[in-house]
């Protein structure tokens, strides 16, 4: 080659053009050309019509010979005469300009080079620092359209006038320079593009829409013209035209005028004149610089091609051929030595035989050095080495190990692992943009910079936005800011030790230590199996995560053994098994099967799940439950829907999967006795989240599907099944002739298996235990009852409260559009007879058992709160109805006193603070104890429109409690500090060590003695809960009157727990839901 | 002036030192107008493929490289008029820099990476 380059210099011929004459020429003329040039570049535009300055200034310029001059001299000489105008024009300012440039010249005569460097990047400063105002001012001009004749503007505007001269000026040292060492034909005067912003006295530039993928031709075809008609009076003001490959569908003109630039372009097919518009002079800059982005490809990278034979096999590239656009790779050689392969179908990939290659065909075989030809392909160590163009390939192919070991080829499978590791770097180095994409990387992975000025550097991803990934390192002790750097420039950094996981390749999923982490390629000892695995970096990540056995691994995130997945047609199935790219899943048939994990839809959150068992009572994850039939066989509750139930037996790692119609709750020694128990007893757990959640918890209706007997009205002693319940109506469907009608409830008796008949209006209620100092009310007295018993003033209050209501209406009040449904809710269920009863659908807006709705409404109204106000405040949690009493009171019997006086004389903290989670404040019973409203009671149950029906005046200002919310009210009305509790998406375990239910705010301590703080806004997320207490945990009652009282559960039946207070040797009955594990730690270990 | 136009799109390539977008054949017959003084390419196919590259971005037909201000900016004013590109995929073969260094030419790629 070097010949070939001596060669190409013309100096070494005899060509008389050479560079030394230039030279010597030049040389020669040095003074007079700088002179020239001086005067050349303060006035640029013109062109001289002095044939003296003319030369001289391409002497300066571009140092063209003169043979060529002369052919550009031509050119220049038809320039048009127009030009003798601004000439004149420009004497008026170059006095100004000479003197302001002279000195810099000097210098850089004086000093040559390096002050001329210095000179330009002071320039550069402060054209910069002008740029801004410069084109700020441009653009307010550009709409003029003036250019001809604007030099007077020019020169008002001083700044700009010396910055662009500045501009013009500041290559000057340069140009010296290289002229003195040589012609400057190829160098010329290299100022950099910033200081070249265009001036108002540039040519403007027009932009006009063509078709796409014709830019290059619609240049073309202009610039033939163009230079057709040059020199005839046409397209003089035309300067140039331009497309960029970045910028499709646009072609741009340089030019004086938007007539001249329509002349230019107007015919040529695929240009729409139409829409030719202007180019701010603010966006020249950008329109001319962009640059379509060119994939880059280095050697060593991997490729794929895209057509032909080797369609899809990955290439290696050897050599890029910058000049054309093709790149020489290789390739595991697809040949048919002997014609065996049919038609259509390609050979396998192996590499070169020479042997086989002889045998078929010896004469066309030939070798030279290392390489061997054979039937015109070149081979390189059993390599096809092929030559291909760029187009024809897919870059970045970013091959797994497993195919580049194949590459490696069978040489390469197991011990010479060097080869693969040298492959593989060779390929994470090389292969820009393959080794990592951005969404690899995560925050908090170790980087290591590959590429750049910053290579080596290692750092901890920061962040990762887009394309861009901020990386913090701290390089030398002091930690500086966040670098960004494109993911390409990263690699994935291991250290030995590490426990990683493998997320792609052919041991995708499987997790194990690091033992070497050379560069690209890290070598993990599995946790399963022990293997030796090869993986690349890219594919690893840092994770505590250990596969299970058997090798099986995580194939899909997200999804875990044991999750409840939906197979096609909405299926549920649960997980038992996950392989690498196969889940074996346990459907609701009972039967296992094996399905691609694309087949298998995660469900959404599991934690509210929840079926209905034999009893109707809800069943939840975690419950202990048997079989009612069959084999009665018995375990907990991994997975539950509203029909299936896929249960862990105890001791067995075999799941099965049973209706949950067939299961019975395990652990419940009455269940048999009372089936109905379980529904009342048990509360929903949790606050209710509204929707699906929310009516399933309210509960499907125990109503439904039993047999009832009308007892009165046009169908009385017919029998049905119970379809559906609203509120108060049951819609029966008979059993005689499959009608359905509509009755109400308390005009039906449910048909007990046992042969008995229970009011319908009571069912569900009535089979719970009954209040132990109870009247004979009905079912809906037994929640007070308790704490009656537990309160000195029960048996006040509960005569009173008794006595109005003969005809208990569940669900009067009990819905959750009453506006205490927030707090209320919680208690509500807890405790109220109607919760189970009524359903929801009732409430106020159902309001027609009205007045006898009162004692329903009791519990809600109830108020434990230390004023009669606080019969709001019965609204909220505590859910007790003394209050209500005191409501009722007036009304029926002379006892109201009683009533009151029950109610103040039994301050519930509970009832307090769960009406300070409102957010109303009420400051006194004033309101109440004066108005007259509340002494008609009457009119309370009647008036559904509102909340507060007999809003008792000024007293009470803000009668709305937060309807929305409830789940976050109930979350803050129950939580007490010390109070263990269950939340997040993964159930972990924490204590409430301060709660504030006027703010919104509990703090929690974690396990991992960390805090963390919940709020309203986080509520729905974390969803806490209380933990559930067992047999002999110390428990803090949260719910109801006994709030706050921690103690011991000594044993539980059913949803009903047995609390013993501390200090105290008698067992109290507590549901269950009221009681959560106490924390006497507080959370600290 | 009009035989400066390549004359349809096809092996168009572009001179890796000045830039200037002509067909392989012209180049090779006619050499680069630019930079054939110093670099000769005419007649020789190696170096025209040496030095020149297919793979470029953007096309600048340059008509008065007096006055324009594109030319300016993409360094070609000094150029004879023609069509230009804007960037030129790679670089001129090492031994031919240094032997345009040892001539004191400064050797500006135009693959962009020189740009600031």
């Amino acid at each position: 080659m070097a010949d070939g380059v001596a060669d190409m210099f013309d100096d070494q011929s005899s060509d008389n053009n050479g560079y030394s004459s230039t030279e010597d020429r030049s040389r020669n003329k040095k003074p007079a050309a700088t002179s020239n040039r001086r005067r050349h570049y303060s006035d640029d535009e013109d062109d001289n019509d002095d044939e003296e300055i003319d030369d001289g200034g391409k002497g300066g310029r571009g140092g063209h010979s003169d043979s060529e001059d002369s052919e550009d001299y031509e050119y220049i000489k038809k320039k048009p005469v127009k030009r003798a105008r601004k000439k004149r024009a420009r004497t008026n300012n170059f006095l100004d300009i000479e003197a302001s440039v002279d000195t810099d010249e000097e210098e850089d005569e004086d000093e040559d080079g390096a002050l001329g460097d210095f000179i330009v990047d002071n320039e550069a400063e402060l054209a910069s620092a002008e740029k801004d105002a410069l084109r700020h001012r441009s653009a307010m001009r550009a709409p003029a359209g003036v250019f001809a004749d604007d030099d007077e503007d020019e020169a008002l505007d001083g700044e700009a006038l010396e910055a662009r001269l500045r501009a013009r000026y500041s290559g000057y040292g340069d140009t010296g320079r290289a002229t003195a060492g040589a012609g400057a034909a190829v160098d010329g005067d290299w100022v950099p593009q910033r200081l070249l912003i265009p001036g108002i006295r540039d040519p403007h530039l027009w932009v006009c829409a063509c078709l796409q993928g014709k830019e290059r031709d619609v240049v073309l075809a202009a610039a033939r013209r163009v230079f057709q008609w040059h020199g005839k009076g046409k397209f003089d003001g035309v300067y140039s035209a331009f497309c960029r490959d970045g910028l499709s569908g646009h072609v741009y003109v340089e030019a004086r005028s938007l007539a001249e630039a329509r002349d230019v372009l107007e015919g040529i097919p695929g240009v729409f004149v139409s829409k030719l518009g202007l180019v701010p002079l603010g966006d020249m800059v950008d329109v001319v610089k962009i640059k379509a982005r060119a994939p880059r490809i280095n050697p060593g990278a991997w490729v794929r091609v895209r057509r032909g034979n080797y369609s899809g096999d990955l290439a290696q590239v050897v050599a890029v051929i910058e000049a054309a656009d093709s790149v020489e790779v290789r390739l595991v050689p697809r040949l048919d030595y002997d014609g065996s392969s049919g038609k259509g179908e390609r050979p396998t990939p192996r590499l070169f035989n020479t042997d086989e290659a002889r045998r078929s065909d010896s004469r066309s075989l030939t070798s030279r050095q290392n390489e061997i030809m054979w039937r015109g392909d070149r081979f390189v160590g059993g390599y096809l080495h092929k030559d291909m163009r760029v187009a024809g390939l897919t870059l970045h192919a970013a091959p797994t190990l497993d195919e580049i070991t194949k590459f490696a080829g069978d040489s390469a499978d197991g011990d010479d692992s060097a080869a693969i590791a040298a492959l593989a770097a060779a390929a994470a180095a090389a292969d820009i943009g393959g080794p990592v994409v951005a969404r690899d990387l995560q925050p908090g992975d170790a980087v290591e910079v590959i590429d750049g000025d910053l290579a080596g550097v290692v750092g901890v991803v920061s962040s990762v936005d887009g394309d861009v990934v901020r990386v913090s390192s701290d390089v030398g002790a002091r930690r500086a800011a966040p670098m960004s750097f494109a993911p390409r420039q990263l690699r994935k950094r291991f250290a030995a030790g590490d426990h990683v996981k493998v997320l792609a390749g052919r041991h995708s999923g499987a997790t194990g230590m690091v033992l070497v982490a050379s560069d690209a390629v890290v070598t993990v000892h599995a946790d399963v199996g022990g293997a030796e695995l090869r993986v690349l970096a890219r594919d690893l990540r840092v994770s505590s995560d250990v596969s299970g056995a058997g090798g099986q691994a995580q194939a899909i995130v997200g999804l875990d053994i044991h999750d409840l997945v939906l197979l096609d047609g909405g299926q549920p199935a649960i997980i038992t098994r996950i392989a690498t790219d196969m889940l074996t899943v346990l459907d609701d048939r009972g039967e296992t099967r094996t399905v691609a994990p694309r087949d298998a839809r995660p469900t959404r959150s599991n934690a509210d799940r929840a079926g209905v068992d034999c009893a109707g009572a809800p069943l939840r994850r975690g419950d202990t439950v048997r079989e009612i039939s069959g084999g009665r066989r018995e375990g907990s509750i991994l997975q539950v829907t509203r029909f299936v139930a896929f249960v862990l037996p105890r001791g067995s790692e075999t799941l099965f999967v049973a209706r949950t119609r067939q299961l019975e709750p395990a652990n419940t020694r009455g269940a048999a006795l009372a089936p109905y128990a379980t529904r009342t007893m048990r509360p929903p757990q949790g606050a209710p989240r509204g929707g699906r959640a929310g009516a399933m918890r309210g509960g499907r209706d125990p109503l439904v599907g039993k047999t009832v007997v009308a007892n009165r009205g046009p169908y009385k002693g017919y029998i049905g099944l119970v379809k559906d319940t609203t509120g108060d109506m049951v819609r029966v469907e008979l059993h005689s002739n499959a009608k359905m009608f509509n009755i109400g409830r308390d005009k039906l008796s449910v048909k007990m298996p046992n042969g008995d008949t229970v009011p319908a209006a009571d069912f569900g209620n009535t089979g719970q235990m009954p209040p132990p100092s109870s009247t004979d009310s009905g079912g809906y007295a037994n929640g007070n009852s308790r704490d009656r018993g537990a309160s000195g003033s029960a048996s006040n209050s509960y005569s009173a409260w008794g006595a109005p209501s003969p005809a208990p209406a569940r669900g009067g009040f009990s819905d959750g559009r009453s506006p205490a449904a927030s707090g209320g809710y919680a208690g509500w269920d807890a405790r109220s007879p109607a919760a189970s009863g009524g359903g929801g659908g009732s409430g106020w807006d159902a309001r027609s058992p009205a007045v006898t709705g009162g004692g329903g409404g009791n519990s809600g109204w109830d108020a434990r709160s230390p004023a009669a106000t606080g019969g709001y405040s019965g609204w909220d949690t505590s859910g007790t109805a003394s209050a209500a009493n005191a409501w009722d009171t007036p009304v029926n019997t002379g006892s109201a006193a009683g009533g009151w006086g029950d109610a103040s004389t039994n301050p519930t903290p509970a009832a307090t603070a769960g009406w300070d989670a409102t957010g109303n404040s009420v400051s006194t019973s004033s309101g109440w104890a004066a108005s007259p409203a509340p002494v008609t009671p009457g009119a309370l149950p009647q008036t559904p429109g509102g909340p507060f029906p007999q809003t008792p005046g000024s007293s009470y200002d803000a009668p709305t409690p937060q309807a929305p919310g409830r789940t976050e009210d109930g979350f803050f009305a129950w939580a007490v500090p010390r109070a263990k509790v269950v939340f997040g998406p993964t159930r972990q375990h924490g204590t409430v060590t301060d709660v504030s239910a006027a703010r919104h705010q509990a703090i929690l301590r974690l396990e991992d003695g960390s805090t963390m703080a919940i709020e309203r806004s986080s509520l729905s997320r974390l969803d806490p809960q209380p933990l559930r207490a067992e047999k002999r945990d110390r428990v803090i009652v949260i719910r109801g009157s006994r709030r706050g009282a921690t103690g011991t559960m000594v044993g539980k039946d059913g949803s009903e727990a047995f609390f013993q207070a501390d200090g105290d040797s008698a067992w109290h009955p507590e549901p269950l839901r009221n009681l959560a594990v106490y924390d006497d730690n507080n959370g600290r270990r | 002036m009009a035989a400066r136009v390549p004359k349809d799109k096809r092996q168009l390539r572009a001179c890796l030192i000045c830039g200037i977008v002509q067909n392989h054949h012209t180049f090779r017959d006619q050499g680069c107008p630019n930079c054939d003084r110093y670099i000769r390419m005419r007649g020789r196919s190696d170096a025209v493929t040496d030095c020149t590259s297919a793979i470029f971005d953007g096309m600048t037909a340059m008509f008065q490289p007096n006055g324009t201000w594109v030319g300016k900016f993409a360094h070609i004013n000094n150029y004879e008029p023609g069509v230009y590109a804007a960037h030129v995929t790679g670089r001129v073969p090492e031994d031919v820099e240094d032997a345009l260094a040892q001539k004191g030419i400064t050797y500006h790629p135009r693959d962009g990476s020189a740009e600031e």
